[in-house]
């Protein structure tokens, strides 16, 4: 009965063994015919299973089963996504925006001159849209 | 700018047309796993339905800066191993495998073969499909990193984050057991 570790013979079909390695079990190869016979089976359950991977088919459901999960998926999140802006929102947006603009003037230097010749330059003219934003 | 990273920015922005051209580029190759691994199609393509899914879902969180292909590999992989985790029978089955549990494990592989009555009949890579079948999953996602990406040992243990001395024990143990069960029908012999 050989005493060689049975891992070596593995290892040495996948060229996973050093120089030094393979050299002795190369050697050891040589004087043992349990060894070689073992190192055959090896190499032919190795043969079948390279014949396996290689061999194996795409069946043509995996094309279609892409298709429908991206079809499904995907038209699930732009549902989600999809935007509830009416109008009215954009007006109240553009509204906001004007309101932040202007709200700045309180926060200059010479504002309550500007406010008060702007009361009184406010007296003559109509009101408009942008004085009543801004209070004046 | 890269071919593949502007197909990367599309599928980020939910396009389906990208993300059926980076799909049809790689599925081939990540269903090749996935029937490896189960030796069986309709199971693969189980797994390979959750693969999509995972990719589409994740997409968001990838790198361009880093390489594609290793991501969808684990993502397979993955998907692999926690496809039917509640099939306990071979959990426990795990690291340290006793040698009356590999016993054990042989005979039902055995019985398998018994039971269809048709060794003659069966080639010996139909026959070794069925024992990959009887594996417990850390010995069949080994071997299928082994056989279908051609890895090497490190590699095998970088992808499945285990040490190298679990894969090499794995891949060992596997073969192993292949081997004495076809010996026994004396289909290995030259
Ligand atoms: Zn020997």
């Amino acid at each position: 009965m050989c005493r060689l570790n049975p891992e070596m013979l593995q290892l040495y079909i996948d060229s996973e063994l050093n120089s030094l390695e393979k050299f002795l079990l190369e050697e050891h190869l040589k004087d043992c015919t349990s060894c070689r016979k073992e190192l055959n089976r090896l190499k032919i359950l190795d043969w079948d299973f390279n014949s396996m991977a290689e061999k194996i088919d795409i069946p043509a459901q995996l094309l279609s089963l892409r298709i429908s999960t991206l079809d499904q998926h995907i038209k699930e999140a732009q549902e989600e996504a999809e935007p509830t802006f009416g109008l009215k929102e954009v007006y109240e947006l553009q509204y906001n925006t004007l309101k932040n603009t202007v709200n700045f003037i309180q926060y200059l230097p010479g504002n309550r001159l500007l406010t008060s010749s702007g009361r009184k330059l406010s007296k003559r003219l109509k009101p408009t849209f942008l004085s009543k934003i801004i209070g004046l | 700018m890269d071919i593949w990273i502007s197909l990367m920015r599309r599928c980020k922005n939910n396009d389906k047309e990208a993300f059926n051209s980076l799909l049809s580029h790689h599925e081939a190759y990540l269903y090749k796993i996935c029937y490896f691994y189960t030796q069986n199609q309709e199971t693969a393509l189980d797994i390979m339905q959750e693969v999509f899914l995972k990719i589409y879902r994740s997409i968001h969180t990838f790198d361009e800066n880093r390489p594609l292909l290793p991501w969808l590999k684990r993502i397979a992989v993955n998907t692999c191993l926690n496809f039917q985790r509640d099939n306990k029978k071979y959990n426990q089955l795990s690291l340290d495998l006793e040698l009356s549990e590999e016993l054990s494990l042989k005979d039902t592989i055995k019985s398998q073969m018994d039971v269809e009555g048709e060794v003659i009949r069966h080639s010996n890579q139909e026959l070794i499909g069925k024992c990959i079948e009887a594996l417990p999953p850390n010995y069949r996602i080994a071997l299928t990193l082994k056989y279908i990406e051609d890895m090497r040992y490190e590699e095998i243990a970088a992808v499945l984050e285990q040490p190298l001395g679990t894969v090499k024990s794995n891949i060992f143990r596997a073969r192993n057991l292949l081997k004495n069960t076809l010996k026994d029908y004396n289909l290995l012999e030259v």
